[in-house]
């Protein structure tokens, strides 16, 4: 059985009179530990796919279960708390805290679990030390490169052990040396850890990092892939 | 302002008599000189002491001054023209440094807040200096205080020169009296049946307070001005807290993304708010203690000093944690009201 | 901004609120009334009332006398507490009487000189009582019996009252 399942995945919107449908009926099915990557023009859908995917947006028509959870049925309190047991997020613009330092930035979602100083402190130190930046906690983002700042909102992404991590243009504000070691931190979170990642993606060298790349145009998908 | 023209407790005992149709002034006021004999001969059970009658023949006046003769600028003075018995019927009046004006010396002595109410610095009317009126310099003899009332921002002098400075020789302003025995009814009894002296009889303090009922209206600009004041603050308040949430969207989106509800965020951001609220309303506090209490402030009457006490402290501060709570709310529920997709997007 | 012309809106309509002219005191009568406190109010009209300007030309000490004339003269003609109070010749026309004048308190007779009031005046002397608890008010018109007081000069009339009648 796969691990996300999207069956006829609709998601409208109304702009006046207008409907808008970025998902248009898609079906899919993403495998446990699978790394997909979702590339496509402005406004196919792949973004919506992600957001439903992450649960901070509910789709209007068909069904979205991921591990047996079909997400439209959960309250809004309930579906933060299951995104805060099993999704990860990764921004293209980091969205870290500026007044916080690296390890209170990453100390962020785990607030949300009930854990002690000491866990917290563990956990935070390994995600850390997983992407690279332990010397960097008590640094402010504005002490840090873009590269290092996508690396600690990757570790804040992973600091809770989340099933899915789900990465918006991840590398889409970082230069091509960063770029590479944000995707190679993807993929060995991926195969080392088997995380299942689904990322949008506007750069195709991104996608040799991914085990597939779909292709989205006005909310369907056009072609599948298996990436090199 | 309003406890100044409330006055004391020893004006409870004091009755005016003044000219009939200056019940609104004293400084209008002319009634005979002879009021005075007459008043302490016609009216029983008054305060006596030492076979002195406690009747207190005053000349009360707006005069200009100037801190020199050379100097062109008028200063706006309140003059009371007394006689010493005026220290007992005044018991309010204490005299702190110096001693009375003595009779054809051209001296004066000056209440505590004298200097604010003619606008120089507080030196300026030391025991010693001088002042300029009436073509002639005053020599300071003294200084006295009557906390609370209008005497105290007042210059005091002996009658008769006041007499001879505002030539009114034959006439007084006010006879101020103190009962002992006697009532108010006893002095009213002697106004109104001396229709001759054309006087009327009226308790001090019902005096002071008929004036302050005078400056209600002005009372009530100053309560709208502060209105006004308070809501360009609350405005501003509220402007800032929109402003500072709307910079955050973002950040509210992103911690909705990590599985914050809606709940934990406003809570969290009232917090915030409050607490930047208080500390501010608590900055604010401390410089209005500072630069405000004290602080004596000039109307027409005289002067009154600026009171910060414990409950304008509470208003004042409890006024600034309610900007922190009421403010955050609405900004930060429009806040949340984005869905997380399109917060994430916010520049 | 739309908060803002709120305020001020909001200001500006309890400040025209606040605005209105408070009435003129005039205090009626207490609730519990003795007939004994009351015994110099008198049901009919007196005889033979003469005007205040008259008496006051001729009356001398001791001389019983019946005067008519209107409660006013000063700010307060009666004062709390006090069993005296003033009235003026009905010749004098009050303030109320003058058209256009928005005097508050129309029984002062502000408009008149001083001479001219105190000619047309006399004081008036009830038996230690105040004359609000008879209902007395401000431009009542009375009639008073009585004995005139001393009289040091001709300025000065009391009359000692026995009885006064409000004129309907």
């Amino acid at each position: 059985m796969s691990f996300i399942t999207c069956q006829n995945l609709t998601r409208e919107y109304k702009k006046g009179d207008a409907v808008i449908r970025p998902l248009d009926g898609l079906d899919l099915e993403i495998p446990r530990g699978d790394f997909l990557a979702l590339m496509g023009p402005s406004g196919s859908g792949k973004t919506t796919l992600l957001n439903l995917v992450a649960g901070i947006d509910s789709p209007t028509g068909g069904s979205l279960v991921i591990d047996g959870t079909d997400l439209a049925k959960l309250s809004r309190n309930k579906l933060a708390a299951w995104r805060s047991k099993h999704i990860g997020y990764v921004f293209q613009l980091y969205n870290l805290v500026p007044v916080l330092t690296a390890y209170e930035n990453v100390e962020l979602p785990l607030l949300l679990h009930d854990l002690s100083k000491r866990q917290r402190y563990e956990r935070i130190t390994e995600a850390l030390e997983r992407v690279g930046i332990a010397d960097r906690a008590d640094h402010f983002p504005r002490q840090l490169s873009g590269g290092q700042e996508q690396r600690v909102a990757i570790a804040r992404a992973i600091v809770t052990d989340p099933d899915i991590i789900v990465a918006d243009e991840p590398t889409g504000d970082l230069d091509k040396g960063s770029a590479h070691t944000v995707m190679q931190l993807l993929q060995t979170l991926n195969k080392e850890l088997g995380k299942t990642i689904v990322m949008v993606t506007h750069d195709p060298k991104t996608t040799e990092y991914a085990t597939r790349t779909l292709h989205l145009e006005k909310g369907r998908l056009v072609e599948a892939e298996v990436a090199a | 302002m309003q406890l100044t023209l409330n006055q004391r407790e020893s004006m409870n005992e004091n009755i005016m008599i003044i000219g009939t149709g200056s019940e609104e002034g004293v400084e209008r006021s002319q009634i005979d000189a002879a009021v005075e004999g007459i008043a302490s001969a016609s009216v029983p059970g008054l305060k006596e002491r030492a076979g002195v009658v406690y009747a207190s023949a005053e000349i009360h006046a707006a005069l200009p001054v100037r801190e020199s003769r050379s100097s062109t600028k008028d200063l706006n003075a309140v003059m009371r023209g007394v006689r010493p018995i005026a220290f007992l019927v005044h018991s309010d009046v204490e005299i702190l440094e110096g001693r009375a004006p003595r009779s054809g010396m051209d001296e004066i002595m000056v209440g505590q807040l004298a200097a604010t109410r003619l606008g120089v610095p507080a030196e300026r009317l030391a025991v010693g200096s001088k002042l300029h009126f009436d073509n002639r310099d005053w020599t300071i003899s003294g200084r006295f205080a009557a906390p609370g009332t209008v005497m105290n921002a007042e210059i005091w002098m002996p009658l008769t020169d006041l007499q001879v400075a505002t030539k009114r020789e034959s006439t007084l302003s006010c006879v101020i009296v103190t009962l002992e025995d006697a009532t108010f009814a006893d002095v009213d009894v002697f106004a109104k049946s001396r229709l001759d002296l054309e006087i009327t009889a009226i308790p001090e303090r019902s005096y002071y307070a008929s004036i302050a009922s005078f400056y209600g209206p002005i009372r009530v600009m100053i309560i709208v001005t502060a209105v006004l004041i308070a809501s360009g603050g609350v405005m501003g308040g509220l402007n800032t807290m929109y402003a500072a949430f709307a910079a955050r969207v973002r950040e509210v989106g992103m911690l909705q993304a990590l599985g914050y509800t809606r709940s934990a965020i406003v809570i969290n951001l009232t917090e915030e708010s409050v607490f930047s609220a208080a500390s501010g309303a608590l900055i604010g506090t401390v410089f209005g203690i500072l630069l405000l209490d004290g602080l004596a402030v000039r109307f027409s009457m005289g002067a009154f000093a600026l009171t910060i006490d414990a409950p304008v402290v509470f208003t004042g501060f409890v006024g600034g944690l309610a900007v922190g709570l009421v403010g955050a709310l609405p900004p930060a529920v429009r806040c949340l009201r984005l869905p997380i997709p399109e917060a994430l997007k916010s520049v | 901004m739309k908060y803002s012309a709120l305020a001020i809106s909001l200001i500006s309509l309890f400040t025209l609120v606040g605005c209105g002219e408070q009435p003129s005191q005039t205090a009626d009568a207490g609730a519990s009334v003795s007939v004994q406190d009351v015994a110099w109010l008198l049901e009919t009209e007196p005889a033979g009332a003469v005007s205040v300007s008259e008496v006051k030309a001729s009356a001398t000490e001791g001389q019983t006398v019946v005067v008519r004339g209107r409660i006013g003269g000063r700010k307060e003609p009666i004062s709390d507490g006090s069993p005296v109070f003033t009235i003026v010749d009905l010749s004098l026309p009050h303030c109320g009487e003058i058209p256009g004048d928005k005097c508050k308190t129309p029984w002062d007779y502000c408009c008149e000189t001083p001479e001219d009031l105190t000619a047309n005046s006399v004081t008036i002397m009830l038996a230690s009582v105040d004359p609000r608890v008879g209902g007395l008010k401000e431009l009542d018109e009375i009639v008073v019996e009585g004995a005139v007081g001393p009289r040091p000069n001709e300025s000065v009339l009391t009359v000692i009252a026995t009885g006064v009648f409000v004129v309907k």
